[in-house]
């Protein structure tokens, strides 16, 4: 099966193609709309820590899943941005699925998710610091070494501007994917709300990202949630249970016009299941965003 | 490299609510009992309170949803491959 044939195809200045590829996170309630439709998805990405305990009948289920269309891991417990050393264990069960299925690459958060034995039960931005820096750049060392290639690593959402942080996101992510010598994982929604909810401008803050570090990039939506008290203001949650909202999009032409390397787009979903022709709308629309982009990069060179 | 004390602070305050409502109604004296250097402590006192709040709010909701009954995730997998291998 040539699994990428509805990738999005530009060509750059120097008339090289840039085979860019749109996908879609593998949730069992998609499945059915998945199988049905997987000549207009490019590429899967499966949560790993849902396959962590996996029979080794499931694992084949899944390689047999990865020998029809491409797949990618996404990790969400490692906590690799924690200033503690991230569990060996979590490393070691992705190490496992790795070997087992053979992705096109994995990914994890850059987040704490526990420290002192607290486990917070989610993705936690941490003080962005130098020292945080170093710590993260040491737990993804021991990851890379564990498992066997570096993860990409994923910018997470956060409602709370953590505090004694030195570093802007932007600089602090920079600083840890040039340290480790990784890839990017570029959550545009996760960028656009933190960016909303901070008081600053999308592409602004897009801009102090390393984008010719960006991999893949995810997209999903979120909702307006009031502060508490007696606050009018609201703050954009990033939930994966709404659809892409449009300036979503257009951060993403403005990383194609600026990328010069193929970008890998999963769209991310978690509930709230739309007809699955939404889906494909979203991905087709991720798809238009990107020809966008690489048609008119030109523009910016031409500029400068 | 060990827990930074913050971090150790902040997941206490993501995860318990009593914790939660004794810091704020007054940080400084929370953060001060909480192993801090100064530096640390200076910032605590001006933090986003309400993104706080926010925040923790949101993680509670997060471990609620973990804890309801899973969606047997493998199912449909092996739905398509009876299909694909005819069985």
């Amino acid at each position: 099966m040539e699994a990428v044939a509805g990738a999005a195809v530009a060509v750059d200045k120097h008339h090289e193609p840039i085979r860019d590829r749109v996908g879609i996170g593998w949730r069992g309630k998609l499945a059915a709309g998945i199988f049905s439709n997987i000549e207009q998805i490019d590429i899967l990405e499966v949560i790993a820590d849902d396959h962590y305990r996996a029979p080794s009948t499931m694992l084949r289920a899944l390689r047999t899943l990865a020998a029809h269309v491409p797949i990618t891991l996404h990790g969400v417990g490692m906590g690799l941005a924690s200033t503690e050393p991230a569990q060996v264990d979590r490393m070691e069960k992705m190490a496992r699925l790795v070997d087992a299925l053979q992705p096109d690459s994995w990914s994890e958060h850059l987040a704490f998710v526990r420290a002192g034995c607290i486990e917070i039960g989610h993705l936690a931005a941490p003080p962005r610091t130098a020292h945080n820096v170093e710590a993260a750049i040491a737990n993804i060392e021991r990851a890379k070494n564990l498992v066997g290639s570096y993860p990409l690593l994923e910018n997470i959402a956060t409602l709370i501007n953590p505090p004694a942080s030195s570093l802007d996101e932007g600089t602090w992510v920079s600083e840890i994917i040039s340290g480790s010598g990784t890839g990017l994982l570029l959550d545009l929604h996760n960028l656009y709300a933190n960016a909303l909810n901070f008081g600053e401008a999308p592409k602004d803050v897009l801009r102090r990202f390393p984008l010719d570090k960006v991999s893949v990039v995810h997209l999903s939506g979120g909702h307006w949630i009031p502060e508490p008290g007696n606050s009018p203001r609201m703050r954009l949650l990033d939930d994966h249970v709404h659809d892409v909202p449009a300036p979503v999009y257009s951060l993403l032409t403005t990383l194609a016009q600026h990328a010069r390397q193929p970008l890998t787009v999963i769209l991310e979903r978690d509930g709230n299941y739309p007809a699955f022709d939404s889906l494909l709308n979203q991905i087709s629309a991720a798809r238009d965003a990107l020809r966008l982009g690489r048609s008119t990069a030109h523009l910016l060179s031409d500029a400068a | 490299m060990k827990a930074s004390a913050l971090e150790i602070l902040l997941a206490r305050l993501y995860t318990d609510e009593t914790a939660l409502k004794q810091f704020l109604a007054n940080p400084e004296e929370y953060a001060a009992q909480a192993d801090l250097d100064d530096a640390d402590i200076a910032a605590v006192k001006h933090m986003d309170l309400t993104g706080l709040q926010m925040a923790a709010a949101s993680y509670a909701a997060k471990r609620k949803q973990h804890w309801q009954p899973r969606l047997p995730i493998y199912q449909p997998l092996i739905n398509w491959l009876k299909t694909l291998w005819c069985l």
